[in-house]
C-alpha cells in the first residue's frame, strides 16, 4: 500500500522522488527498525548493528544534504520535495528519520551560519561522506531544563530567572571557548554521533537564555557519553547523555555567539526542526491509518469485514482527515519557513506557524495511532502487528523535541504578542536583553 | 575592474553598484536608514598598509575629510594612529611620500603601533534611504554616533566581508562584528541587508 492521490500537483520529478524514498522506506528502514526495536540498547549501537547499515545507505542517498543551501552543496530541492523525503521516513521509521534530521543540524547551521574555514574543515568531510562516517546530534535538553529550553525566550523575567543556571557552561578562554557540564539523556542519536550541535550557556551568564551554540567533535578529550537509555518508544534511534569535562574548541567552532542573534538563531533553529517533526508525524500517522485500513478491510467480525461497521467506518475516516489536514498544513509551514531559513537565508521564519505545524501533527499522530489499534483490537497490544511499536512511537513524539505543552505555550506568546504582524517580530528577544542587560 | 580596499574608489564603486542594481532597489524600497561601519585598526590593517597601494587608499580615504571636520581628530585615539604614523591631523596627506611611510611601517613593530592607536578606527557612513544609497562617506570621530545601525569589527573582519570570504549575518551572528541599532527593523528587513552585503562583496578587490 501507501499510495495515496495526493492534493499537490506533484511534478514527475517529485512523484519519482515520493516513490524511491518509500520504497527505501518500505525495503530497507522499516525491517531495520522493527529489528531494532527489539534489541538491548548496548546492542543497538555495537558496530554490526542495523542501525548502522540504514544509516550508511540514508548517507549514500544523500538524505543528510537536503536541507543544505544549493550553493553550500546541497541537492537543490524545492521544500515540498524535502518534505517528502520527510514524510516518507517517517511512515518507515520514527527514529531513524529522526537519526537523519539531527544529524543534519550541527553541519547545516554550521554551513549557513558558520565560518569558511569551519566549512571546510567540518561540513565538507560530512557532506562527502556516504559511509556514516559522520553523525550528528542536537545537543539541547539539559538534567535540570528539558523542554524548558524552547520557552526561555518568551518567559517572563522573573520567572526566568527561577530556570536557574544551565547544566552546560560555556566560556572564552582565549582563541578557544570552554565547555563543562551535562545534556541529559534524551539526546536524540547521542550514543553513535561523532559530533554535536550543542547548546551552552555562558559563564556567569545574567538569565537563562544567554547562550552560544557550537559544533563539538564528540572523540575530542573531556567529551563522555552515557550509556544508551531503554526507552518505551522511539527505539530505533539511541539516546543518551552527553559528558563535558574542560572541553576546548577553537574559536570557529562557536557558529552562534552570545548576544541578540542567539535568540533568533535558537528561534529560527526550532521552526525548522519543528516542519521536520510535523512532517515525521505526519508520516508516522500515515503508517498506523494504513495499517489500520489495511487490517479493518480484511479482518471479518459478525461476517463482513470490519471496515463496513459503522462505528470503524467513521473512525477511519476521521483518521484520514486528520491526517490530510496535517499534511497540508505542514507542507504550507514548510514552505515559508524554508524559503526564510535555507533558500533566502534572512532568518524570519514565523515560529507560532512552524510550531502549530509540529503541535499539530504530533497530535494527530498520537489520536491516529491510538485509533488504530483500537480497531486492531487485542491483536494491536501483541508484537505480532506493527501498530504496536508504532503507538509507542507516537506516544514519545508528544514529548520528543519539545513537549506539545511547552511549545504550545512559546507558540501562545508568538500568537497573542504578534497575531497581526505579517513579519518576524524579534521584540521577546530585545525586551529580554533590555530587561537582564540593560 | 578591481579596486583597492579600502580606498575611495571602492567607495564609489560601491556606490554605484548599489544604486545600479533594480533587485536592491525593490528589496530595499522601504528602508531607511544609515549605517556607521567602524573599522578598528589591527594587526592585519597594519601588514595591509605595507603596500603602498592599500597605504594610498586609506590616505586617501582619511584626506576625503575636508579640513574643518578633520580637527575632530585631536584629542581621540585616532590621533594617536596618525601621530604613530608620524603624521599629524595637520599634515597635507596629498603630500605623503606613500612608499616612503610604507616602508617606514614595514619597520614599525606592530605590537608598538597599536598600543599607541589603542581603539583606533576608520569610520565609514553609509546613507540608505528607499531602495538608494544616498551617500557613503568617511565620518571623522564623534560624526554620525547616532546612525540607525552601527557595525563595529576589526579590520580583518571587515575585509573578509569586503572580499566575499564571510558574509555579514555570518559574521555578526558569530560576533566577530557587533551591529548595534534596532534590531527588529534590521530583523524585518533581512533581505535588503542580504542584498546589500552581497553587492559589496560582488566587487573585486584588488590585492
Amino acid at each position: 500500500m501507501s499510495k495515496f492521490l495526493d492534493l499537490d500537483e506533484l511534478t514527475e520529478e517529485d512523484k519519482m522522488l515520493k516513490e524511491e524514498v518509500h520504497r527505501f522506506a518500505t525495503e530497507v528502514v522499516r525491517p531495520a527498525s522493527i529489528e531494532l526495536d527489539r534489541m538491548d540498547p548496548e546492542d543497538r549501537i555495537k558496530p554490526d548493528s542495523p542501525y548502522f547499515k540504514v544509516f550508511k545507505q540514508m548517507k549514500k542517498l544523500g538524505y543528510h544534504k537536503i536541507n543544505l543551501p544549493e550553493e553550500k552543496g546541497g541537492l537543490a530541492l524545492t521544500p515540498l520535495q524535502r518534505y517528502m523525503i520527510f514524510e516518507e521516513l517517517g511512515w518507515g521509521s520514527l527514529g531513524f528519520a529522526t537519526a537523519i534530521g539531527v544529524d543534519q543540524i550541527p553541519f547545516v547551521t554550521a554551513a549557513v551560519f558558520g565560518s569558511e574555514k569551519l566549512y571546510e574543515e567540518a561540513v565538507i568531510p560530512w557532506i562527502e561522506d556516504d559511509k556514516g562516517k559522520y553523525h550528528g546530534c542536537w545537543g539541547v535538553t539539559e538534567p535540570e531544563h528539558g523542554s524548558d529550553y524552547l520557552i526561555a525566550f518568551r518567559e517572563e523575567p522573573d520567572l526566568l530567572r527561577k530556570f536557574g543556571k544551565g547544566n552546560v557552561i560555556i566560556e572564552k578562554d582565549g582563541d578557544e571557548w570552554v565547555i563543562s557540564g551535562q545534556k541529559s539523556a534524551w539526546v536524540s542519536s547521542a550514543p553513535v554521533a561523532t559530533h554535536c550541535g550543542l547548546h551552552a550557556q555562558v559563564k556567569d551568564a545574567k538569565f537563562f537564555a544567554d547562550g552560544a551554540f557550537c559544533l563539538v567533535p564528540l572523540d575530542i578529550d573531556g567529551v563522555k557519553k552515557g550509556k544508551p537509555v531503554d526507552m518505551l518508544g522511539m527505539r530505533d534511534d539511541p539516546q543518551g547523555e552527553l559528558f563535558f569535562d574542560n572541553v576546548r574548541i577553537p574559536d570557529h567552532y562557536t557558529i552562534v555567539a552570545p548576544g541578540f542573534f542567539y535568540g533568533v538563531f535558537a528561534d529560527q533553529l526550532l521552526c525548522l526542526t519543528s516542519c521536520g517533526m510535523g512532517a515525521f508525524a505526519v508520516g508516522l500517522a500515515r503508517a498506523c491509518f494504513e495499517e489500520a485500513l489495511n487490517y479493518a478491510r480484511q479482518r471479518v467480525q459478525g461476517g463482513v469485514p470490519i471496515a463496513k461497521h459503522k462505528n470503524i467506518k467513521l473512525k477511519l475516516y476521521e483518521m484520514f482527515e486528520k491526517i490530510e489536514t496535517a499534511r497540508y498544513y505542514v507542507r504550507k509551514a514548510t514552505e515559508y519557513t524554508h524559503r526564510r531559513v535555507i533558500e533566502l537565508q534572512t532568518a524570519d521564519a514565523s515560529p507560532r506557524h512552524a510550531r502549530a505545524a509540529q503541535i499539530y501533527a504530533k497530535k494527530v499522530a498520537f489520536e491516529v495511532a491510538h485509533e488504530a489499534l483500537q480497531i486492531f483490537g487485542a491483536y494491536g497490544l501483541s508484537k505480532e502487528f506493527i501498530i504496536e511499536k508504532l503507538f509507542r512511537d507516537a506516544r514519545c513524539m508528544l514529548i520528543e523535541d519539545g513537549t506539545v505543552e511547552v511549545l504550545s505555550l512559546e507558540a501562545a506568546d508568538d500568537v497573542i504578542s504578534n497575531y497581526e504582524k505579517d513579519y518576524y517580530d524579534v521584540e521577546h528577544i530585545t525586551n529580554l536583553m533590555d530587561y537582564f542587560e540593560g | 575592474m578591481a579596486v583597492v580596499y579600502p580606498s575611495k574608489e571602492w567607495m564609489e564603486e560601491l556606490y554605484k553598484k548599489v544604486n545600479s542594481d533594480e533587485e536592491y532597489k525593490k528589496v530595499a524600497a522601504n528602508w531607511e536608514g544609515d549605517y556607521l561601519c567602524v573599522v578598528e585598526l589591527d594587526e592585519e590593517a597594519l601588514k595591509d598598509f605595507q603596500n603602498p597601494k592599500v597605504l594610498k587608499g586609506f590616505l586617501e580615504m582619511l584626506d576625503s575629510i575636508p579640513k574643518e571636520r578633520r580637527e575632530k581628530f585631536k584629542g581621540t585615539v585616532n590621533e594617536g594612529l596618525l601621530v604613530a604614523l608620524g603624521l599629524s591631523v595637520d599634515t597635507d596627506i596629498s603630500t605623503v611620500d606613500v612608499d616612503e611611510l610604507a616602508k617606514k611601517i614595514s619597520e614599525m613593530d606592530p605590537k608598538v603601533v597599536l598600543e599607541a592607536a589603542k581603539g583606533a578606527s576608520l569610520n565609514m557612513w553609509l546613507d540608505f534611504w528607499h531602495g538608494e544609497l544616498r551617500n557613503v562617506a568617511v565620518a571623522a570621530p564623534g560624526e554620525h554616533e547616532d546612525a540607525k545601525f552601527k557595525l563595529i569589527g576589526p579590520y580583518s573582519v571587515f575585509k573578509q566581508l569586503v572580499m566575499g570570504k564571510a558574509d555579514a549575518i555570518t559574521l555578526v551572528v558569530s560576533g566577530k562584528l557587533k551591529l548595534q541599532g534596532d534590531m527588529g527593523y534590521m530583523m524585518r528587513n533581512m533581505a535588503a541587508v542580504r542584498k546589500f552585503t552581497e553587492l559589496m562583496s560582488s566587487i573585486p578587490i584588488e590585492s
